[in-house]
């Protein structure tokens, strides 16, 4: 080989090892990010998935706490057949939340949607006496960051509950 | 939870559809394999997104395909078996001059092809030059030439 065989490629023992040192560091860092993925810090997980319940026990919701900007989730309220007044159930959702989504698809759909005041009042028929009414809110949420929602059914003590959008 | 998932569903999916279509499905890349590509990536694109739209949402698509790769290339370097399993080994295709007739139809590798790695890698022309041609994990074919004092 001639006159010598060292190859200069410009290594470097100490920059070497500190970026193995950063690589190694990222690589611990994705893993963790991973998990928590899996876990469902960032949406459809078991760190993701709510529920609450107004006081008084009318109104069940679950939800997503954590949810990705522009993909589908669902908002699902359950109202016990007390609530019915005349054979009807009306439901009412923050103005202000309703803001930050798009209401895909309300099942079942409501006979009425009345707005006015600070929320949208979704009245639905309540054939059923005894069966609590299950509405299923398929909504994508549009703008991100923490939003404070609050849903009732006449008649009951509201429910409150937050969401958290990522971009 | 669903982007991760999905994106190991598709990796798993790509990883036994590439490992069963053999060394030479990818590796030189014909016009027509570039388009295929392309058409596979974007139905790859669906399964993995699906109706999400979140910078969220492709940010982890890409961390896992990332880690996921990086974790088969870590099992690869641990475990033989594993890298056996997921990339095959190199093929002798000539060996001592010797062209070998069943291994070369086995991976459908034809004489026109060896001389063209020959030609393109080493200079050669000639098939009495090459001492040995070895079709690679890659999909590519390594010629060692007949050396001169021979």
């Amino acid at each position: 080989m001639g006159g010598g065989n060292r190859v200069d490629v410009g290594d470097d023992p100490v920059r070497r090892r500190r970026e193995w040192r950063l690589e190694r560091t990222a690589w611990a860092l994705a893993a963790l990010l991973l998990l928590l993925a899996l876990a469902g810090l960032f949406g459809g997980g078991p760190l993701s998935w709510a529920g609450a319940g107004s006081p008084d026990g009318v109104v069940h919701l679950s939800y997503d706490r954590f949810v990705r900007g522009y993909s589908p989730t669902t908002l699902e309220v359950s109202i016990a057949p007390q609530a019915a007044r005349e054979g009807r159930i009306r439901l009412g959702v923050s103005q202000e939340f309703l803001e930050t989504v798009a209401v895909q698809n309300v099942t079942p759909q409501p006979l009425r949607v009345v707005g006015g005041g600070d929320a949208l009042v979704y009245e639905f028929a309540a054939d059923r006496a005894e069966q609590p009414l299950t509405v299923a809110f398929d909504l994508q949420a549009e703008q991100t960051g923490l939003h404070r929602a609050e849903v009732g059914a006449e008649g009951a003590q509201p429910v409150r509950f937050w969401q958290f959008v990522y971009p | 939870m669903d982007p991760v998932l999905r994106t190991l569903a598709v990796y798993a999916v790509l990883l036994v559809v590439f490992r069963l279509a053999g060394k030479r499905s990818m590796a030189q890349l014909t016009t027509f394999d570039l388009l295929l590509l392309l058409v596979v990536s974007e139905a790859t694109q669906q399964a993995l997104l699906g109706e999400d739209f979140s910078l969220t949402g492709a940010t982890l698509v890409i961390v896992t395909l990332v880690a996921v790769e990086r974790t088969a290339d870590f099992l690869r370097w641990r475990f033989g078996w594993f890298a056996r399993a997921t990339q095959g080994r190199p093929v002798v295709l000539v060996a001592g001059g010797k062209v070998l007739a069943e291994p070369m139809a086995r991976n459908h590798v034809t004489e026109s092809e060896i001389l063209a790695a020959a030609r393109s890698s080493q200079g050669i022309s000639d098939m009495a030059q090459i001492d040995y041609a070895i079709l690679e994990e890659s999909g590519t074919i390594s010629i060692l030439p007949r050396s001169r004092s021979d």
